[in-house]
Formats: C-alpha cells, sequence, structure tokens
C-alpha cells in the first residue's frame, strides 16, 4: 500500500498538472467559468433553505440557511468527488491503455481537485457567517483537521470505487443512488441535536457510524457555533478511513492489472 | 578444476529486455465490449451454483503463447506478422501497459514507448501545455521538459501554433507534437508500434535521422511494423510472430522471406476454402425451402445488381443457360443447356461445367413473376468467337414448374471459378418458356 500512496508522491508534478487541468477543463468554454463554483451550492442552499425553513422548522437554529451551507459546501465536495471519482479509471482512457502510468494518480488527481474546489468555495461562507453573526474564534483551527481526515475519507473511497468500476460498469449508477439516500442520513439540512428525541439507534448511525455525519457536525460546530468538534468521534473516523484505506486499496490492486484491457 | 572461463562475447552484453515464457490471454468478453455489471455477475454466479460450473475455460483468446526472446543491448529487433498475431500485445507486455498471465519479463534501462502519440493530449489545451502533461505522463522531470522545450517544438515545427489549442491542429501536427515529445524522452529503450510514418516526408526522414542516431547511440529498438523494407534497412534480428507464437527469429531477410511464405500459405487456405464453399452451394440438394429462398435471390440478383450471384475470376464467363429439348408437355423430363465464354485469349481446355436444376412446383410460379422481363440474349453466346458449350445436364422431376438451374465452371483444380445461376420455365407449363439471367454478359451487351 506504500508503494501504492508513494507512487502518487513521486509523481506529484503530474498530479498537480493533472489536478490543474481538471479544473481549467471544468470551466473553459463556459461564460460563467470559474463563478459556477459558487452558484452551484448558492444554488442548493437557497432550495433547502427554502423547503426546510418554510415547512420544518428547528426553532434551536436562528440562521438555518447559513447553518444548511455550512455543511453543504463539504457534502457537495464530498459527493462530486465520489461521482467523478468512480469514473475516474474508466475515464483516463488512453493514459491507461496506451502509456505506462500509475493508475492510482487518476482517483488521487479527482479527490485533489475537489479538494481545491472545496478551498475555493469557501471563502463564499464567510458574508454569510458575518451576517448571521457568528463566532469566528480558535475553532477555526481545527477546519484543516477536520478537511484532511475528509480529503482521506474522499481519497480511500475513490481509490476502491473507481478500481470496482472499471470491471463492473454500473457501480457508478449505485454510487449515485447511494449518495442520495447518504445525503439524508447525514446532518446538513438538520443538527444532530434534533435527533435526540428520537430512538438512540438513529443517533448513532447517523452521527457516529456515519463518517459524513461525523464530519458534517464537525463542520457545523466549528463554522456555525464556534465550538471545538468532538475529537474523539473524529478520531474514530479517522481511523475507520484508514481500514477503508485498506479494503479499496486490496480492491484497487487485485484489479489494476487488468486495467489497460477492460478500459 | 575448470580454468576461470571468458565470457563468450555473445552472452557478455547483457540483454536489455529478456522475456521466459510470457503468456498473455485475453478473456473474449473483455475482447466483445461486454462489461460485467453488478446485476449480471450475481446473475451469473447464483445460476453457476444451481447448474453445475459451466465452462469457463475456453473463453480466452491466448495473444501471447510462451514466448521466448531475449533482445541484447543495442540491437535493433523487428517485429512482424499478420494482423492480430500478438505484435501489439508483445509491445505493450514490454512496456508494462499488459502483465503477462505466465511468464516473467525483464528490462533493463529507461524505456520510452511510441505505441500512441499524444496519450493524454487534452484538446482544450495548447500545444505548450500539452507539452509539459505529456511529458510528465511519458515520466519526464518539469524541469528537463523546460531545457527541452524549443527542441521539442522546433523539431516538430510548430513554433507559430505552439500557443494555440491542440484541438485546432491538424492530425498531422497532433501527430508531430506527440512524437517529438516522445523522442525527446531519450529512453535506453525505445518501442514503436508503427508511428515511423506520421507527417510528410520531411518529417518521415526526420524521424528516421532520429531514430538512425539512436541506433549508433548503442540503444536498443523494438520496432512493429508492416513496411518490410523498413525492416530489412533497420533491423539486426527480427521475430515473427503468427497467433501468439514466436515461429521464426533471425536475420531480416530469412524472417522476412518466412513471413512471406506464410501469407502465401494462409492465401492458399482462403482460396482454397472458397473453392469447396462455391462446390458445395453449387452441389447441395435443395429441400423445398432453400429453393424457395433461391428463386428469391435470383430475383432479387437479376433485378438489382446482376452480378450479385456470380462469383470468382470471370476468367470464363457463363453468358448462356437454357432449356434444350424441351420435353412433351407429359414429360417428365428437363434439359438444359450452358454456353460459357471465355474472356481471356489462354485456352480452358480443363474447364469442366457442373450444373444443377431444381424444378420448382408451378404453384410457386408467383416467386418469379417479376423476373419475366428478363430476356435471353442468346446472340451474346452466339457472337462470342470462343464460345464453348459446357455440360448438359439432364434434371428429372415430376413436377411441371419452374426449373431452377446453377451453373459453375472452373478449372479441374477448382481454381478459376465462375458461377451462374438462372431460372426458367418448362415448356410443359402452359406459358411460353421465359429465361431469367442472373449473368448477363454486360461486356458483350448491344
Amino acid at each position: 500500500m506504500f508503494e501504492t500512496l508513494s507512487e502518487i508522491v513521486r509523481h506529484r508534478a503530474l498530479v498537480w498538472s493533472l489536478v490543474q487541468r481538471q479544473l481549467a477543463v471544468r470551466y473553459r468554454g463556459s461564460v460563467l467559468g470559474f463563478v459556477w463554483t459558487f452558484l452551484n451550492p448558492l444554488c442548493l442552499m437557497l432550495v433547502y433553505t427554502l423547503v426546510f425553513s418554510l415547512f420544518v422548522r428547528d426553532p434551536s437554529i436562528a440562521h438555518y440557511g447559513t447553518f444548511v451551507f455550512c455543511g453543504l459546501l463539504p457534502w457537495i465536495w464530498f459527493s462530486s468527488a465520489l461521482l467523478e471519482g468512480s469514473n475516474a479509471i474508466v475515464g483516463g482512457g488512453t493514459l491507461i491503455t496506451k502509456a505506462l502510468f500509475p493508475p492510482q494518480i487518476l482517483p488521487a488527481v479527482v479527490s485533489l481537485a475537489h479538494a481545491v474546489n472545496f478551498l475555493l468555495s469557501l471563502p463564499m461562507l464567510v458574508p454569510f457567517l458575518i451576517q448571521a453573526d457568528r463566532p469566528f474564534g480558535w475553532a477555526l483551527l481545527a477546519l484543516p483537521v477536520v478537511m484532511a481526515v475528509q480529503f482521506l475519507l474522499i481519497f480511500a473511497i475513490v481509490l476502491g470505487v473507481s478500481a470496482l468500476n472499471v470491471h463492473y460498469r454500473d457501480v457508478q449508477h449505485i454510487l449515485g443512488n447511494v449518495l442520495s439516500l447518504w445525503f439524508f442520513v447525514t446532518p446538513v439540512i438538520f443538527s444532530v441535536d434534533s435527533l435526540k428525541s428520537r430512538h438512540w439507534i438513529f443517533t448513532l448511525l447517523i452521527a457516529k457510524v456515519n463518517p459524513m455525519g461525523v464530519l458534517a457536525e464537525s463542520y457545523h460546530e466549528i463554522l456555525y457555533w464556534g465550538h471545538f468538534p468532538n475529537w474523539r468521534n473524529l478520531l474514530v473516523v479517522f481511523l475507520g478511513t484508514l481500514v477503508i484505506l485498506v479494503v479499496s486499496h486490496s480492491i484497487f490492486r487485485s484489479y489494476r492489472d487488468g486495467f489497460a484491457e477492460e478500459i | 578444476m575448470a580454468r576461470p572461463t571468458v565470457p563468450d562475447p555473445a552472452t557478455r552484453a547483457q540483454p536489455a529486455i529478456e522475456m521466459v515464457g510470457v503468456t498473455k490471454r485475453f478473456r473474449k468478453r473483455t475482447l466483445q465490449r461486454g462489461y460485467t455489471t453488478v446485476k449480471t455477475h450475481l446473475l451469473r454466479s447464483a445460476l453457476e451454483n444451481v447448474f453445475t460450473r459451466k465452462t469457463r475455460r475456453g473463453n480466452f483468446l491466448t495473444a501471447l503463447d510462451d514466448i521466448h526472446l531475449r533482445v541484447e543491448e543495442g540491437t535493433t529487433l523487428g517485429v512482424i506478422g499478420h494482423n492480430g498475431s500478438g505484435k501489439s500485445t508483445l509491445l505493450k507486455v514490454m512496456t508494462g501497459i499488459y502483465k503477462p498471465d505466465a511468464g516473467q519479463i525483464r528490462i533493463r534501462g529507461r524505456v520510452s514507448a511510441l505505441i500512441e502519440l499524444g496519450a493524454g493530449f487534452h484538446p482544450e489545451f495548447t500545444g505548450r501545455e500539452n507539452i509539459f502533461l505529456n511529458g510528465l505522463v511519458l515520466g519526464l522531470k518539469k524541469d528537463y521538459i523546460e531545457r527541452k522545450f524549443e527542441e521539442i517544438v522546433s523539431f516538430a515545427d510548430l513554433e507559430d501554433f505552439i500557443d494555440d489549442p491542440v484541438r485546432t491542429y491538424s492530425s498531422g501536427m497532433y501527430m508531430r507534437l506527440g512524437f517529438s515529445i516522445a523522442i525527446h524522452v531519450d529512453p535506453d529503450i525505445l518501442i514503436v508500434d508503427e508511428v515511423l510514418a506520421v507527417g510528410d516526408e520531411a518529417f518521415i526522414h526526420k524521424c528516421q535521422e532520429r531514430v538512425a542516431d539512436f541506433k549508433r547511440r548503442g540503444k536498443t529498438i523494438v520496432v512493429v511494423t508492416h513496411d518490410l523494407g523498413a525492416i530489412e534497412r533497420w533491423c539486426d534480428d527480427v521475430v515473427l510472430l503468427d497467433h501468439g507464437h514466436m515461429v521464426e527469429r533471425g536475420g531480416p531477410r530469412r524472417v522476412i522471406d518466412a513471413y512471406r511464405r506464410l501469407v502465401a500459405e494462409s492465401e492458399e487456405r482462403r482460396l482454397a476454402d472458397e473453392h469447396r464453399r462455391v462446390a458445395e452451394l453449387t452441389q447441395q440438394e435443395p429441400s423445398a425451402e432453400a429453393v424457395a429462398v433461391r428463386m428469391d435471390e435470383v430475383g432479387a440478383a437479376s433485378t438489382a445488381s446482376p452480378d450479385q450471384s456470380r462469383w470468382g475470376t470471370r476468367e470464363v464467363e457463363i453468358v448462356d443457360v437454357r432449356l434444350v429439348d424441351p420435353p412433351a408437355p407429359n414429360d417428365t423430363c428437363t434439359r438444359a443447356e450452358t454456353r460459357c465464354r471465355s474472356r481471356s485469349a489462354t485456352s480452358h481446355k480443363d474447364a469442366a461445367a457442373g450444373l444443377r436444376h431444381r424444378v420448382v412446383p408451378a404453384r410457386r410460379r408467383v416467386l418469379l413473376r417479376h423476373q419475366y422481363p428478363h430476356r435471353p440474349r442468346r446472340s451474346a453466346a452466339a457472337r462470342s468467337a470462343k464460345a464453348w458449350s459446357g455440360a448438359r445436364s439432364v434434371a428429372w422431376s415430376s413436377w411441371r414448374g419452374i426449373t431452377l438451374v446453377d451453373v459453375a465452371v472452373h478449372a479441374e483444380d477448382g481454381a478459376r471459378t465462375t458461377t451462374a445461376r438462372g431460372a426458367g420455365r418448362s415448356r410443359s407449363d402452359p406459358a411460353p418458356p421465359t429465361w431469367v439471367y442472373t449473368d448477363r454478359d454486360t461486356s458483350s451487351a448491344g
């Protein structure tokens, strides 16, 4: 596994220019270009704010739109990276079939490109936080940690899924459906506190077992409430991510020799 | 004790490439682009458990079978063989793109593969950006690319276009850029797959010079091409592949000869197959169903293109097929005569004709109605100087109706076959005899 990862580090110049390529490709030729990075989550936030502040109002959250936005940005990072990442190796085309190219670079590139995208979209949050009069405190120092864990989680999943998708082409469609369910069991549009009245098993599944649940809650804690996140939960997620990485890597390794033939 | 052995000069040089028993198989499913989906996978494994294990073997295509190959440093190895003989697979295994299913491969030195030029080029990016990207893909360092940048651009003759997006390039420009980058990798082993023919004459010369320079510097080159002249010019050592087997290896002359023999043999086999097929077609006993189909074919052939139902070299052409000696109204015998015309001046004394009649019941007549307008051209045969009357055949039938005649003329050894079909109505039918020719001789028309 370390060989797989060190190969990525060794090719960092290549990885970086592929990331640049991917970011540039996304916006070349579109009129609004880079603005779409902001526009997409903004529209989504408006939709959710509209729906949820009108119909199911959570009285404990004063600035619901801002609250949703804090969780929505990381979620968009997560889901779009997974969706695009599942196709990373298949989409590699001639790089895989005609050149000697370490295939694990492609999932890494997708994960990185989406991480950069997320970073670029973060400043959009600032005016909302100021408008909602949210505290900016030391807790923000924990943000990079949470992001690092999320990045690792994304890469771990994408590594395995992209390899599986070469062999089973419907993995990406299955993943798309899983993600739409996943969104609603992740505390993005609701808070973990609102689950207190439910059965304990809900809280366990949504806020502890679901790694994105823990991460989304951490973002809410840091950005919206100005608290430090629950470090213990975060550690569990980190360890879980390592397990996923090991499993993903073994999937990746068992399929990688066939990539050039099957694409 | 043995004295210290002086290494044999032939074995002293370390091999640049060494393959031991390399075997590569492809799943047929993969070749046919039938991807597994999770659904089919689940279904298949469920079914397999129920109805004993279905044979999974035999589902493989062996592209390379037990290849042993040692390429000494500094040699230029040519790989030849017909399409699908495993040449490209061999190169891909050498570069490490494919992993062999069995056997081992050892490579000493840095490999650069000109298998696909411009792998990973992105059309939206400029030539400049793509040089860096492609260079990195080929394993170059960024500062190395920066140093070589001008050289790459000038080699490709793209100074004026380097800041335009690659999608605006002509295919020649695209290939030139790809080639230029790949050639600047400066490898120890250069692997070339049929790409030395990119660009115009001047560029090809430049490429060949570059490859010759490689050779002078003692680098190892492996080249796949169908250009046997190039093989003879460049290679020290040639390998001939046939269906994944290495059938010949040695000097260019000898192996090229072997390849030509192989091609000739397979061509002969193909011809023999064709003749057998023709023979079968003209010999087969028709069932009522088959005849109906045939009649239809004749109809289609005579209305659409008169040449569709004939094949062979047409050195001898059938110009006329007709019923002779029509039987009496209640007779059940029909006789037909074939007239052929030789197209070339050579004599065809060894020619033999075979014909077969099928008599189709009168009630099937409707099938042929649309063929009536075709009229016989007996005069064509008569005018031909080399007109030659072929076999006479008698068809026995207890039916009154339409006679279908298939005729083939061939040399005694089975080569130079010419065939034609005709259909006619025997006089025992109330309607007047009408002939349909599928072998209207256009050359003698008029």
